[in-house]
């Protein structure tokens, strides 16, 4: 059991994968989602095999943690731009503004400290905290807006699977540092949260992705 | 101790939050769907009122005007009637025997054209026996000319009484 969740980031994406190709309808507001699933997929199982066959690999690439530095990054950049593509929750320039400074900051963070091949806490705590504010932003949005969102609605789906998914990782990465120090033998079953989070998040874009496949909706 | 604490409480309420927020989201939905079916029914119920003030309405005013028809012009007609026959045709010239008979016949149209716009504006069978007894009357009359008119009727309908 344990073992099936410390791979779930590996086989977890392979159900909305699998929905999206076996359902092989025009996705064209959601294609972005099966791009991050894909690379995610990618960068997760070379997470886990290296991790694995560590002893076989250069000293650098022992440690996987750089991956989950670039799946972070990546979650960041796909999601904000789903959120300004899809949603349309704030200005286009505001997420522009902020993918920029993101970029800018971030290769500058990285340049100085140079610790791009350790687990960021920071990076993962932006990424979550970032996350957050616009699905919390783009419930509010809907609370308030006239219209009613009683039939299926994937962008739902999707956003409250991040939302929920992000909501565990914050505060796991603003305690990081305090975790992988800890001796506490507790610390080690907290990474099964985020990664039960993580397959929620994977079912609920699938059902995403199925439930458009029998409603077209247009955005 | 310390750190423990705050990170399970700060899991516990993150996880709270978004799930309280969902919930809130869908309970408001329901609610701006219920508002939204509530607004449409009293939008309903309103035009049904007008359409039915308008129909009274007019009902009322075709009521009046058969009445003053019937009434008024219909017994102005019948007293002119009455003071036409109280002349003896036999007694005048042929020429105005003839105009004489003549205004009669016209005098009868005239009652006879009265009298049914009369009934046309207000069916008593329509007020007094209900749609059913109309609808049915109306076809029977229509059928005694060259065509036959089927009616379906539905035979549980109960007028309402204006």
């Amino acid at each position: 059991m344990i073992n099936i969740l410390n791979w779930s980031e590996v086989w977890a994406p392979l159900i909305p994968l699998y929905i999206f190709i076996l359902k092989k309808k025009d996705y064209s507001s959601f294609r972005i989602i099966a791009v991050y699933l894909l690379t995610a997929l990618c960068i997760n199982a070379m997470a886990d095999v290296s991790w694995i066959f560590k002893q076989c690999m250069p000293v650098k690439l022992q440690n996987n943690n750089y991956l989950y530095n670039i799946s972070s990054i990546l979650r960041t950049v796909i999601f904000t731009l789903f959120f300004r593509n899809t949603i349309n929750l704030f200005s286009k320039k505001l997420f522009n503004w902020f993918l920029i400074i993101y970029a800018i900051g971030f290769l500058i963070y990285f340049i100085i400290n140079g610790n791009f091949w350790t687990l960021n806490s920071l990076l993962h705590t932006t990424e979550s905290f970032t996350l957050l504010i616009c699905s919390i932003a783009f419930f509010i949005k809907l609370i308030n807006s006239e219209e009613i969102f009683l039939k299926f609605d994937p962008r739902l789906l999707i956003i409250s699977g991040l939302a929920l998914y992000e909501s565990v990782n914050f505060f796991v990465f603003l305690f990081y540092q305090y975790i992988i120090s800890s001796t506490d033998k507790l610390w080690d079953y907290i990474w099964y949260i985020p990664d039960t989070m993580y397959i929620v998040f994977c079912i609920l874009i699938a059902k995403a992705f199925y439930g458009e496949s029998k409603e077209a909706y247009e955005y | 101790m310390n750190i423990e604490y705050f990170f399970i409480v700060g899991v516990s309420a993150m996880l709270l939050l978004i799930l309280s927020l969902l919930l809130f989201f869908n309970l408001s939905q329901r609610k701006k769907f219920q508002y939204h079916q509530n607004l449409l029914h009293i939008k309903q119920e309103q035009q049904n009122e007008l359409i039915k003030a308008a129909v009274i309405s007019e009902e009322t005013e075709r009521h009046r005007i058969s009445e003053e028809l019937h009434d008024e012009v219909g017994a102005l007609l019948s007293a002119t009637r009455l003071y036409l026959f109280s002349i003896h045709p036999e007694k005048l010239a042929k020429q105005d025997g003839e105009v004489f008979n003549k205004s009669i016949e016209l005098l009868n149209d005239s009652i006879q054209k009265v009298r049914s716009i009369s009934h046309n504006l207000h069916s008593g069978i329509l007020k007094e026996l209900g749609l059913n007894e109309a609808v049915q009357s109306f076809v029977y009359k229509l059928s005694a000319d060259k065509f036959s008119v089927v009616s379906d009727l539905d035979p549980n309908y109960i007028s309402k009484k204006c």
